[in-house]
């Protein structure tokens, strides 16, 4: 099976990037970053995304010409990322077109806007490559579309891998459909984000206590619920609110309604950002409340800083062990539980939280632990996916034959009436469209 | 002087920048002696798997020659003229068939995630690239269009932009109180942008729109928003229009909305331009980016009612300053050769693959 030089397997990687050294917020793009140097100690890597520029030294391209590169040199493994954010189109549309190991970081997706994906037969496709008896569907009706729940998406997923749990029950708990060999489903697992190896917990001394949010002022961040516990806190401390640019002027707005002034706001929110940002702080506020979205990578940040965390067991922090993390029960008290907590870390108290807090993310989600987990799930997968990959050939085989014979379909017809009129008294015959147009679709291999 | 032939493909009952560029390009090659004429057959589509059919009925042309007259060069324009068989082929691209490579997996491709689609789109981008790869000189109207031909088929090309077609006709007046948008009405032109941002641009400012329907409903579509919005008295449809109404609607608007998405070229861009009119485009707006640089010769703005309609507030407050704009912007057409110079370029790059084939005219 090893094609590479080396001896390594091939693996095509799609997902957004952080190009040109620009830092982003993209889960996918961060995850990538610290997975891929230890990955490609494993494997011979080409990336894809929705761009033209180099990353780093892998080969990189534009995910359009992804066929021609793995017919020219066939990958052994195609891995997504797909994130609820509009810089993972590109994934969403391209992992039903040469389907592959799936790694949600969302399930439920708000940030695409309009339906990208206009009549898309996914149901109809997907049982026919599962049962090839089945006829394709008509061409040119509209299909209606389910959202935003990723069904489409996890359905085209050979191999789903979630980095957080609930959004791991909601898959078990709802998506159906799935894509199988044989009859047979891959199994989906659970993998976290990365975080960075060997992270630092040393911060520097302050007479002030120093809080640290990393979410935007709408309501299921809870940043209301921060201000107002804040607005009643006696001690002196300081706001480190990370956010993005965008939301800055709701956040002061908001800030201004509750009276609280202490605050620095730290302009553009990235993972990165982020760790620097947990050196300077004594306590991280996490509180997410909402079927959408993760706290992660930005948790498990704070808990490698060996910081205590105060987070919503709500959702995807849910599997959390409970003594390495501050529980909030969302709610009417929701503020005065934060106030407690601040008011207790004042006093000293919580400092083990933080301990067991780092210690838990030390042992799960570095990123050479991330990245020796995804690479035996790699290897355990790739001989199961080389057998559905010779599958999928055949699927596309037939809709390449499809798609000619109905292009002969329609030249059949309207051709054959210009021959009638026109020409059948020169030519004594009308004009045989498939013979005119035959010939030119096999040179250009349309008929294979 | 060679035996030309200047391809098109054309959807019957419009017009748009392609017309344009063929007679230009006839009329410039006959004035240097050439005997030209144009093969154009009728472009369609949908259905999608029709466009494998007009590939093939593009190769199956036989224009080697015709009542006893070699041809001695075809010249094709944009998908699929390019597919004609010819020993001297030379392309000046126009634009590929778009919803397969940019415009693919969004809201102007009509390309679905069906496996059939998958394997037409396949189809077709292997289909490009051995069609254009046969050509003896590859150019395209702009550097956007010849870049997504590097990008996506690995083909190089030079940049030829055509010389706007009223050479030195535009002219400048005492700026009027509207802004002007001039093009084709469908979805991926976005004069639904512009529209809509009226009710933020100062009520005296008015909107007067050029240009036909190329979509089924789009007409209805910008009307009941025109309604909507009770921008009757400030918004005019005028359709289309002569040649001496478009020079008089340029030279007297206050300012030339042109922000289509990832457009190929944008003679409007131009056109403005060399009326000494501010332009007024998107951040993605494509080709137009070549020429309008934001503060200096127009505005580059965010593809968004906000975006547009607070940017065109900004000019009309300073209205000085858009009169350089449009100076500039006139200053920067006359030094690049896109009123008349720019045509010598043009046909010698399009004519090189003759190397010394010469008949008598």
């Amino acid at each position: 099976m090893p094609r590479s030089a080396e001896g390594k397997l091939r693996l095509a990687w799609f997902s957004p990037l952080n190009l040109g050294g620009q830092d982003s917020i993209s889960v996918s793009a961060y995850a990538s970053e610290l997975l891929l140097p230890h990955l490609a100690q494993h494997f011979e890597i080409e990336l894809f995304h929705n761009g033209f520029e180099q990353h780093q030294d892998f080969p990189t391209h534009h995910y359009v010409s992804a066929y021609a590169v793995d017919r020219a040199n066939p990958f052994d493994l195609v891995f997504y990322q797909l994130e609820d954010a509009r810089t993972s189109n590109f994934v969403r549309v391209h992992l039903g077109q040469m389907p592959g190991l799936v790694w949600f970081h969302d399930i439920i997706f708000t940030s695409f806007g309009p339906e990208p994906i206009l009549n898309s037969p996914w149901q109809y496709a997907l049982r026919k490559f599962n049962d090839p008896k089945l006829e394709w569907p008509e061409r040119g009706e509209e299909l209606e579309q389910f959202g935003p729940f990723g069904f489409r998406e996890s359905a085209w997923a050979w191999r789903a891998i979630f980095s957080n749990p609930a959004s791991h029950a909601e898959y078990r708990r709802s998506c159906g459909m799935r894509l199988s060999t044989n009859g047979m489903p891959e199994e989906s697992v659970c993998l976290p984000l990365p975080i960075p190896d060997q992270p630092t917990a040393e911060r520097s001394a302050a007479d002030v206590l120093r809080v640290g949010f990393c979410g935007s002022a709408r309501i299921e961040q809870r940043a209301h619920k921060v201000l107002q516990a804040l607005a009643e806190l006696e001690r002196p401390y300081k706001l480190y609110w990370l956010l993005e640019q965008a939301e800055r002027e709701h956040a002061m707005n908001l800030a201004a309604e509750f009276e609280v002034t202490h605050i620095e706001f730290v302009v553009g929110r990235s993972p990165r950002a982020w760790q620097g940002l947990s050196k300077q702080i004594d306590v991280a506020l996490h509180p997410l409340f909402s079927v959408y979205g993760q706290p992660d990578p930005y948790l498990a940040l704070s808990m490698a800083a060996e910081l205590p965390c105060m987070v919503t067991t709500f959702g995807a922090p849910d599997y959390l062990p409970t003594n390495a993390f501050l529980a909030i029960e969302p709610g009417q008290t929701e503020s005065s539980q934060i106030l407690d907590y601040l008011r207790q870390i004042c006093a000293g108290q919580h400092r083990q939280t933080g301990l067991r807090a780092r210690e838990y993310a030390l042992q799960r989600c570095t990123a050479s632990i991330v990245a020796r987990d995804l690479v035996a799930l790699l290897l355990d997968s790739a001989s199961r996916y080389a057998r559905f990959r010779a599958a999928w050939a055949n699927f596309e085989s037939q809709a390449r034959l499809d798609v000619a014979k109905e292009a002969l379909t329609l030249a059949g017809p309207a051709y054959g009436a210009v021959g009638k009129s026109n020409c059948e008294s020169d030519l004594g015959s009308p004009i045989n469209a498939s013979r005119l147009i035959a010939p030119i679709m096999e040179e250009f291999g349309w008929l294979k | 002087m060679a035996n030309i032939l200047v391809l098109s493909a054309k959807v019957p009952f419009t017009r748009g920048g392609q017309d344009v560029l063929v007679g230009s390009l006839m009329r410039e090659l006959k004035r240097r002696g050439h005997d030209v004429d144009s093969v154009e057959l009728p472009f369609k589509c949908p259905p999608k798997e029709g466009l494998l059919n007009q590939i093939a009925l593009w190769r199956a042309l036989d224009l080697e020659s015709f009542g006893g007259k070699k041809v001695d060069l075809v010249i094709a324009t944009k998908f699929p003229t390019y597919f004609v068989r010819h020993p001297r082929k030379a392309l000046w691209l126009v634009h590929q068939h778009r919803p397969i490579y940019d415009l693919h997996a969004g809201p102007y491709s009509d390309f679905s995630d069906d496996p059939r689609d998958e394997a037409l789109r396949r189809m077709l981008i292997d289909a490009d690239t051995k069609a254009i790869s046969e050509c003896g000189y590859v150019s395209g109207i702009s550097r956007t269009v010849i870049e997504r031909l590097r990008n996506f088929n690995g083909i190089a090309g030079q940049v030829l932009y055509p010389p706007l077609p009223m050479g030195d006709r535009y002219r400048s007046e005492e700026p009027e109180k509207y802004i002007l948008s001039v093009g084709r009405l469908c979805g991926i032109k976005r004069v639904d942008l512009m529209l809509k941002a009226m009710p933020i641009v100062q009520p005296f400012i008015k909107l007067k729109i050029v240009g036909t329907e190329d979509e089924p409903g789009v007409l209805d579509y910008l009307k009941n928003e025109t309604a909507k919005h009770n921008l009757e008295r400030r918004v005019e449809f005028l359709g289309r229009v002569d040649d001496n109404a478009l020079l008089d609607l340029y030279a007297k608007a206050f300012a030339v909305y042109y922000a289509p998405h990832n457009e190929d070229y944008g003679y409007v861009t131009l056109e403005a331009m060399a009326s000494g009119r501010p332009v007024i485009t998107g951040r993605d707006s494509g080709g137009t980016l070549e020429f309008v640089q934001h503060g200096v010769n127009g505005l580059v703005l965010e593809p968004t009612i906000d975006g547009i309609g607070h940017g065109i507030n900004s000019l009309v407050h300073a209205p000085e300053q858009a009169r350089a704009m449009g100076q500039r912007g006139r200053d920067f057409v006359t030094q690049a050769g896109l009123l008349h110079a720019g045509w010598d370029g043009v046909v010698n790059g399009l004519t090189s693959v003759l190397g010394n084939v010469r008949h008598a005219a």
